[in-house]
């Protein structure tokens, strides 16, 4: 029997007396690369984290490929952070170096197309490069992984459209057919073009989890102005 | 295991070879202008060895700071291993350091004690105490030292863990709560169940007693070695403790 990529079943996760997450149900399958859309601090980050394993739930499980979180589900989860996986000593091929001492599914082959796919050069230290190669440093490393489940963490945050672009081509011509994708973002125009499915959150609570195109047909709206309209103030 | 331990060293190479650099260069300039002026060679030792002293110190301040960095890191805590690992890499770290430090010490001792004349440097003190004490107790002594470090830095890293599962400065005040209380019970256990066996210095399992007469001269006439296997049991108990629940906050109340 397989198992869905990733699975959340009532989860939920509160900080004291907040409530980040409530009560969310999912289920990602493989070739799939899914939105994980919401406002500024709706729970998207908390969402990936759990399913990371850098943080436990309050209550609920979670399961990546059929695995509670933890040691085995790490080995096949390639998270990028909103935070920079590398550390300051580091240059571009150290960086490189680091995923592959740890990672045994890391593809050095893959890696250097990547990086020259990125315009990144392995010399360059990492406190040297701009923002936006930095972000697109980060995702070399993730996405060169040949994980089961990637999660990207607004990839394409301030970016300049350029660069946004060039990341994007980068998800799709690089990602594994057989693996699941979920990428967080409140820029949706930008992105929606790459998207199977999306999930909405909104103050924790999962409110819809959806395919684009039925998106689309039933609400006759895009995704950005869907998104728009249900995080109206 | 290597390989973290690589990376913690690789994240620390800039401060550990200028550190090795300067400590190399004080002391050579030390020892010259101390030669050159003439000093006293007691004095210029003593104080030489407190700048090995102070690196030694300055060393256990790095292997703090990577540890608190690491359980931070999501490049760390990401990787597919379990907690315990972190904890482990820097105080493997820190031992390497020390060796690296005392071999240094051993070689400046040497190269002093030929240059100044000195007879009673403490590398040759500590090679007659060892040459009179015999193997076992050396040995003894030795995992004494161990086991003492590895004691405090269990208690020092639960501290920091502590300090990093509060936000802010909260958190910090938190850990240095926590350290001073946690050392105040275990002494207050330790003075209730070891009475007649402790004594304020002494954390591990080693008894040593020698004549205070016989160090002033310069020839250690007795060492009297035993084990304490009550205390040690204890404190094995309290380091698997403290460990335990290191993990346990690690997986579960570490702020990421």
């Amino acid at each position: 029997m397989s198992h869905p990529i990733l699975q959340f079943s009532s989860v939920s996760k509160r900080y004291g007396s907040k409530t980040a997450l409530q009560d969310v149900s999912l289920q990602v399958g493989a070739g799939k690369i899914i939105g994980l859309l919401g406002s500024n601090g709706s729970g998207k980050t908390t969402l990936m984290k759990i399913a990371a394993g850098l943080l436990q739930p309050s209550s609920g499980t979670v399961r990546v490929c059929g695995e509670p979180v933890g040691v085995k589900s790490k080995a096949v989860t390639s998270f990028m952070p909103d935070k920079p996986l590398t550390e300051p000593w580091m240059r571009v091929r150290d960086a490189i170096a680091f995923y592959r001492d740890f990672y045994p599914d890391f593809d050095l082959a893959k890696a250097r197309d990547m990086l020259a796919f990125m315009q990144l050069n392995e010399r360059d230290k990492v406190t040297s490069l701009s923002k936006g190669m930095n972000e697109r440093l980060q995702l070399t490393l993730a996405l060169s992984r040949n994980a089961r489940l990637y999660l990207l963490d607004e990839p394409i945050g301030g970016v300049d459209p350029v660069a946004r672009e060039k990341i994007l081509d980068a998800i799709i011509q690089f990602y594994s057919e057989d693996s699941g994708l979920i990428v967080s973002t409140h820029l949706i125009r930008d992105i929606e073009r790459i998207f199977d499915e999306v999930l909405l959150i909104k103050n924790g609570r999962l409110i819809l989890h959806e395919q684009v195109d039925a998106i689309r047909t039933n609400h006759d709206k895009s995704v950005d102005d869907l998104f728009k309209e249900v995080y109206a103030e | 295991m290597i390989n973290l331990l690589k990376y913690d060293f690789k994240r620390n190479a800039n401060l550990i070879l200028a550190g090795a650099a300067i400590l190399v260069l004080a002391q050579a300039a030390l020892m010259l202008a101390g030669w050159w002026r003439d000093w006293d060679g007691q004095i210029l030792y003593i104080g030489i060895m407190v700048i090995y002293v102070l690196f030694g110190f300055l060393a256990y301040l790095m292997m703090c700071q990577t540890y608190n960095g690491n359980i931070r890191s999501y490049s760390r805590r990401l990787l597919p291993l379990g907690s315990w690992y972190l904890p482990v890499s820097p105080f493997l770290l820190l031992v390497i350091c020390y060796l690296a430090l005392g071999a240094m010490f051993v070689l400046f001792d040497t190269l002093f004690s030929l240059i100044f004349d000195v007879k009673d440097t403490l590398f040759s003190m500590l090679r007659q105490f060892v040459g009179q004490i015999g193997f076992w107790d050396s040995a003894a002594m030795t995992f004494n030292f161990l086991w003492g470090l590895l004691f405090i830095t269990v208690a020092v890293f639960m501290a920091i863990t502590v300090a990093r599962t509060i936000d802010g400065k909260g958190g910090t005040f938190m850990g240095i709560a926590a350290f001073i209380a946690l050392f105040a019970l275990i002494v207050w256990i330790e003075a209730l169940l070891f009475p007649q066996t402790k004594d304020d210095s002494s954390w591990g399992i080693v008894s040593i007693e020698i004549n205070e007469g016989a160090i002033v001269s310069g020839a250690i006439s007795k060492a009297n070695t035993s084990f304490d296997w009550g205390l040690l049991l204890f404190e094995l108990a309290i380091v698997a403790a403290l460990y335990y629940a290191i993990l346990y906050m690690l997986d579960r109340k570490v702020k990421l």
